[in-house]
């Protein structure tokens, strides 16, 4: 808690310099979100390399609205959410990364030998993250990769927290349909 | 299944359940088989997705932020421009309804000198210095021009002869006229700026 209070404060003051044209505060908070960012991308696009475009490119989005940012909400926040929505128009522009087969690909180079079944379960599921909706998918990365409380999501994605609610019971639905023969193996 | 409680079951496994709610939760899971499968899916689902492996590392995390801050675009002549014109056309209503205000208050200032003028004794000697009519808001307003003065002739024409008031009512509604023109284009083309950013943006 104390981390993520100073965190904030930090945020705030690289913030404030990188909106009066401080290239070298963006910089640094670049360095601070890079992990979540690329996490959030990824969780949401299913792939290292397009996770890294999109990641850089929301960073870039961020600096050219930074006046735009309102510390009335964490700054991690209002970057989760320029990093779904550049998430989703990667997506949309590179159809090829919802591919089976190049998720098939991308998996099979991970894992060491002996743990092929574990990977085709990560596989499984990664195409079933795939496969759900933009909206509820943004909604559960957030929740289950970010661990964001219901009223962050708010926040983050600008919806009441009924849609959070109802947009997570959808995922966590649809994830139970797709995924019912592996749950028996948890 | 008690459909209420079924519903809470997301926000309890989330934690995010006040205690009187988690409370009754946890009482009727107790009882209710069914509510307690449910429970267990979605803890089956959380438990799937982080057996995920995260993100490859492609680029080291200073390459990655070098990379970004070589790609952030600097603001160049032609932002600092659009800056300026964005400013301009913000603050262009409120430049309009300066015009109009100190047009108004040309006319009334104009008008209570020329009435002092002619109530002050001695003030004929000041009236003959003025042109034919003696009130012509060339002088009063310091404008001039051949449109001008044929609009006041007929304004004065209109007003049984009174020259000044003819003048200062015509060019007065004019200006009126056109700042009030000029704000509702400003209007119009801020409503389909707006509407057509939704339109872009899908919302509504």
């Amino acid at each position: 808690m104390y981390q993520q209070a100073s965190l904030t404060q930090t945020d705030n003051d690289l913030v404030i310099r990188a909106q009066q044209g401080d290239r070298n505060a963006f910089c640094e908070l670049v360095g601070l979100h890079r992990a979540g960012v690329i996490n959030v991308v990824y969780r949401m696009c299913g792939d290292s390399q397009i996770a890294e475009d999109a990641a850089q490119e929301a960073f870039i989005r961020a600096w050219q609205n930074l006046n735009r940012y309102k510390p009335t909400s964490a700054f991690r926040n209002w970057l989760y959410r320029i990093a779904t929505n550049a998430a989703i128009d990667v997506l949309r522009k590179q159809k090829h990364a919802m591919d089976i087969d190049d998720v098939q690909i991308a998996s099979s180079t991970i894992g060491p030998e002996g743990s092929v079944e574990r990977e085709q379960r990560a596989m499984r599921v990664r195409q079933a993250i795939l496969a759900l909706p933009d909206a509820s998918r943004a909604v559960m990365v957030l929740r289950e990769y970010e661990d964001l409380s219901y009223r962050e999501i708010c926040e983050t994605l600008g919806i009441p927290l009924g849609t959070v609610m109802s947009r997570l019971n959808y995922a966590r639905n649809l994830l139970r349909e797709h995924l019912a023969p592996l749950m028996e193996t948890v | 299944m008690n459909e209420r409680v079924n519903s809470w079951l997301n926000a309890y496994h989330d934690g995010e359940l006040s205690i009187r709610r988690w409370r009754q939760v946890e009482q009727h899971l107790q009882i209710c088989a069914d509510c307690k499968a449910h429970l267990e899916e979605i803890q089956a689902i959380s438990m799937l997705l982080d057996d995920v492996p995260s993100a490859e590392d492609l680029l080291p995390n200073e390459v990655f932020v070098a990379q970004v801050g070589m790609r952030l675009p600097r603001e160049d002549n032609a932002s600092l421009w659009n800056k300026i014109s964005q400013t301009g056309w913000r603050a262009a209503p409120f430049g309009l309804l300066g015009s109009w205000a100190l047009v108004q208050a040309i006319f009334i200032v104009s008008n209570l000198v020329l009435w002092a003028l002619r109530i002050v004794p001695g003030a004929d000697q000041i009236m003959a210095l003025l042109p034919s009519g003696g009130s012509s808001p060339v002088i009063v307003t310091g404008l001039s021009g051949l449109g001008i003065l044929r609009a006041g002739q007929l304004g004065a024409s209109l007003f049984g002869g009174n020259s000044f008031l003819g003048w200062s009512l015509i060019f007065n509604v004019g200006i009126t006229m056109l700042i009030g023109l000029l704000y509702w284009s400003w209007l119009a083309s801020w409503w389909i700026r707006t509407n057509g950013n939704h339109m872009l943006n899908g919302t509504s």
